[in-house]
């Protein structure tokens, strides 16, 4: 009898469903032992979602404050002076010469009549030299170190101070020069000064100042909030031209959300038609460029924990799965013998290692997500979820399981079916 | 041809096959060898340990391949067949029954029996009733959802024979079938294996046990890695 020659065998398969349903048979044969391999992947894609959760959900807020504040403040400096400021040799020096302030007298009132403004006005630090501000007229310094702006009332408005008491520094005595200065409750509380009843006075040098106001603190420039302020017309006066080394004479423009870009265009033109280029303009820096600077800060380092943490996790699964494809070589033998081929013993451990990355990175999405909603909610800020973050979160945790998966399944595709039903 | 192979087609037949491993040291485990075996035959291979009669079953399995000689299973000769194709032969025409039973402990009795289907493309809604059926022949139809862990040692032989049984096979290759199991059980196993013989299985049974031989039609001793026929079939 000859053989004859060999049919075409249809040969065997396995199923993608009945794949998963057998690596679903195969990890769930130790319930305990694959809830302990998918945690190193819960904690990586957790830590993930929840530091991209968090830090949006913080930016967002930084964002708020953002738009509320810097977003609406522009400022307008002499270029001239800002240059000058950089020159070290000028700092604080009494004897050179400063420069007259290159803004009409005007500004404030230009700036106001652009759209979109909401108050403006010029400020500096009033050069006072070496007299200090103080409460008697002797000049002992018990104002030492306290700095005192020349402000305009456009300035004043535009800097949001709180008033606790008394007045603030109206056009009125910017028009006539007066002696008036407005005090921070910080430096009131310096100099002595409690009740304005009596129209106490403090001396700048031996100029005696009455205090109109006391002002808790500036929300746009919080640096007002521990000095004084007196009218800009009377600083000019009694002190002369700003000290650009200190600080030159600055435009501060308050404006409405969203009109900053703009009217920092248009105030240059404004304030000196003729010669715009000797202005410059400082507007805040674009929001989206701000919120993207804070993410990469604060995230890059996070991101690399959880990278460490999927490593972990990977090296975890992968080590369970092996020590799953020794303990069941019987099991792999036994496949073998009823006609599963290497690639379906490998697909089998491959899915397993798989669904246990997948499940950890479903899961560690959700506590992710659910550290971010707890944190935000404690916090009462808005919780910022960018579901082009979160969506596509679990499938780093099946990335996970799919490499730590390659190695012990090839392992157990290798086999050898009869030393596999030997044990 | 002779009358008697015109009269019935072999089911396996073997050729001059002999089976060499290379070592260290060099061991000649099967010395070539011939053996036809009808359908429908009993036979049984008996030896001492260490005769060959392993290497024998991992060949006649599709597990290891000869290296000399032919192997014909239903006329194929399986010695030159890719992995892929004798793959497709265990799949469906070779049930094992297996010493040590290898059933799934995690998995209930019905559920170990179709997985024998799981790899030769039979449909997902055949698996269960062919599996229930399967599991009727060996008595066990009572036990369908429980676990191998919770039944005696016969009857997880009796679900292994099932499984082995479950695609109709050409051939029943059992090795050592009832090396593990008290006499009771060893008696059960064996009346089973009686019954499918009787209603036309091939079978054969590779053991060390006498007693397991004689229960077969025929009988071939293995001696220093040959073939030595010592009882004739009696059909």
């Amino acid at each position: 009898m000859t053989s004859r020659e060999p049919a075409r065998f249809p040969a065997t398969r396995l199923g993608v469903r009945d794949a998963v349903i057998e690596a679903l048979a195969g990890s769930l044969q130790r319930p305990g032992r694959a809830i302990l391999t998918m945690l190193g992947t819960i904690l990586g894609v957790g830590a993930f979602v929840a530091v991209l959760g968090l830090t949006s959900t913080a930016t967002g807020q930084i964002s708020t404050q953002f738009t509320v504040l810097q977003a609406t403040t522009v400022n307008v400096v002499d270029r001239a002076s800002a240059d000058g400021a950089n020159r070290p040799e000028n700092a604080g020096d009494p004897s050179a010469a400063r420069p007259p302030i290159s803004f009409p007298s005007d500004a404030g009132e230009r700036i106001e009549r652009l759209n979109g403004v909401q108050a403006a006005g010029l400020w500096w630090i009033a050069p006072l030299g070496r007299t200090g501000i103080s409460s008697n007229p002797n000049g002992a310094g018990d104002g030492e170190g306290l700095k005192v702006y020349a402000a305009a009332p456009g300035a004043i408005a535009a800097m949001e101070v709180t008033l606790v008491t008394g007045a603030t520094l109206d056009p009125f005595v910017e028009q006539h020069h007066e002696r008036a200065i407005m005090l921070s409750a910080a430096a009131a509380a310096r100099l002595g000064v409690r009740d304005l009843t009596a129209r106490p006075a403090v001396f700048l040098g031996d100029l005696a100042y009455t205090v109109v106001g006391i002002y808790s603190d500036s929300r746009r420039n919080p640096e007002v909030s521990l000095g004084a302020l007196i009218p800009a017309s009377t600083a000019l006066r009694d002190f002369g031209n700003p000290d650009p080394g200190e600080m030159p004479a600055t435009l501060v423009i308050a404006t409405r959300v969203g009109a900053a870009q703009l009217v920092a265009r248009q105030a240059p033109l404004a304030l000196r038609p003729d010669e715009p280029d000797s202005l410059v303009a400082i507007a805040p820096p674009d929001p989206h460029t701000l919120r993207d600077k804070v993410s990469g800060d604060l995230t890059g380092l996070f991101l690399a924990l959880a990278g460490v943490s999927l490593t972990i996790g990977t090296v975890g699964i992968a080590n369970t799965t092996l020590v799953s494809v020794l303990e069941r070589v019987g099991e792999i033998g036994l496949r073998r013998s009823l006609g599963a081929r290497p690639r379906h013993i490998a697909a089998q451990f491959l899915i397993e290692s798989l669904l246990t990355g997948t499940i950890g990175g479903l899961v560690g999405t959700s506590l992710g997500v659910v550290a971010v909603i707890m944190v935000a909610a404690a916090r009462h800020w808005t919780a910022v979820i960018d579901p082009a973050v979160t969506l596509p979160a679990p499938v780093l945790g099946s990335v996970v399981g799919l490499l730590a998966g390659l190695y012990p399944a090839l392992r157990a595709a290798n086999i050898d079916p009869i030393t596999a039903l030997r044990s | 041809m002779t009358a008697y192979e015109v009269r019935r087609e072999p089911v396996l037949r073997l050729i001059g096959l002999g089976r060499h491993f290379p070592g260290p040291p060099p061991v000649q485990a099967l010395y070539p060898s011939d053996l036809a075996v009808f359908a429908g035959e009993y036979l049984a291979v008996t030896g001492p340990s260490g005769s060959g009669k392993s290497t024998l079953l991992h060949i006649l399995g599709l597990l290891d391949r000869p290296t000399s000689g032919q192997y014909l299973l239903d006329g194929d000769d399986t010695a030159r067949l890719p992995e892929r194709d004798r793959s497709s032969l265990r799949a469906n025409r070779i049930g094992f029954v297996f010493q040590s039973f290898h059933l799934l402990p995690h998995r209930s009795v019905v559920e170990n029996v179709a997985l024998a289907m799981l790899y030769n493309r039979s449909r997902r809604s055949s698996r269960r009733p062919a599996a229930e059926a399967a599991l009727r022949q060996v008595g066990l139809d009572h036990r369908l959802d429980a676990r191998p862990t919770t039944l005696s040692g016969g009857e997880r032989q009796r679900v292994a024979i099932a499984r082995a049984l479950v695609n109709s096979p050409s051939l029943l290759l059992c090795d050592e079938p009832t090396g593990n199991l008290d006499s009771t059980n060893s008696r059960s196993v064996l009346d089973h294996l009686g019954e499918l013989s009787a209603n036309g299985y091939t079978i054969i049974v590779i053991t060390h046990d006498p007693s397991v031989a004689a229960r077969a039609e025929r009988v071939v001793e293995i001696r220093d890695g040959r073939l030595v026929e010592t009882g004739a079939a009696i059909r």
